[in-house]
């Protein structure tokens, strides 16, 4: 049988690290410095890493395996901001549970903000330096996100996803 | 790992499981900055016109289907020409709509 014995104050770096990371993904995606959610979370889960390495070293209990796991958390907390900001099917249940009289399809069509999409990732691209935008034309000069891309289509074709395109 | 204590593994095991319970839906994912990334990529010159890229990423988002995928779901249901919330997608729009507001985001309908 694993005992655990009681915790104590030498965890307070690895949560009040995640705390700060979390809290300060928020206010950067708040201030929309940067368009891009993803930029905000590295950010903030970057610092967090930091804090936690520079704050536990000091107080010498530096331990690799909470480093890892605070890595880890950060995951579905990026998972829940994207959801959040992002996936559809939550845009329509938000749109509902502020409308609970009910809305017609095309009011939650419209709740989906489609129209914006492509302006907004066009935004996204140039912050990161992929695109230059040029008399109306959007150019791509840059290969990060095109390797980054292909990466991501190799993955969902070896686990039987469909692809970007 | 010399020092980790039983919490230190049973932190990183929850955390490892959430992260891969995360993971799934984000690689299954289809991100309109990567499917953009590829249509410029394909396109004559890398470049496109902006109002054709956004024609063409709105092209792959069918507004309808998404509201049926929802409906079969069990988050939402149709009642005569309306839509409304199931138990499941009430809690759901509740929990993130706090956190859209959180967020900075204010979900209303445009």
């Amino acid at each position: 049988m694993v005992k655990f014995p009681d915790m104590q104050a030498d965890w307070i770096p690895l949560f009040a690290s995640f705390a700060t990371g979390v809290i300060l993904t928020v206010f950067l995606f708040r201030q929309r410095w940067v368009e891009s959610l993803y930029a905000c979370w590295a950010l903030g889960g970057g610092i967090s890493l930091v804090l936690y390495v520079v704050w536990s070293t000091q107080v010498g209990d530096f331990l690799w395996i909470r480093l890892v796991s605070l890595a880890l958390l950060l995951v579905p907390f990026f998972h829940l901001l994207n959801m959040a900001v992002t996936a559809r099917r939550v845009r329509i249940c938000v749109a509902l549970a502020r409308h609970p009289q009910g809305l017609t399809e095309a009011k939650l069509i419209a709740a989906l903000r489609l129209e914006s999409m492509g302006a907004h990732r066009i935004r996204i691209l140039q912050q990161f330096g992929q695109v230059r935008v040029a008399g109306g034309k959007v150019i791509l000069i840059r290969n990060e996100f095109l390797w980054i891309a292909r990466c991501l289509n190799q993955i969902k074709k070896t686990m039987g996803i469909p692809e970007f395109l | 790992m010399t020092g980790a204590s039983s919490w230190d593994w049973a932190l990183f095991a929850f955390s490892l499981l959430a992260a891969l319970v995360a993971t799934y839906p984000a690689v299954e994912n289809r991100s309109p900055v990567f499917v953009a990334v590829f249509l410029l990529s394909r396109a004559k010159r890398r470049s496109l016109p902006a109002h054709t890229l956004a024609q063409e990423l709105k092209k792959r988002i069918q507004g309808h289907q998404i509201v049926r995928f929802t409906a079969q779901g069990g988050y939402i249901w149709k009642n005569g020409s309306r839509y409304l919330s199931t138990e499941k997608g009430r809690w759901i729009g509740v929990i993130f709509g706090h956190l859209q507001d959180i967020l900075g985001l204010h979900g209303k309908i445009s």
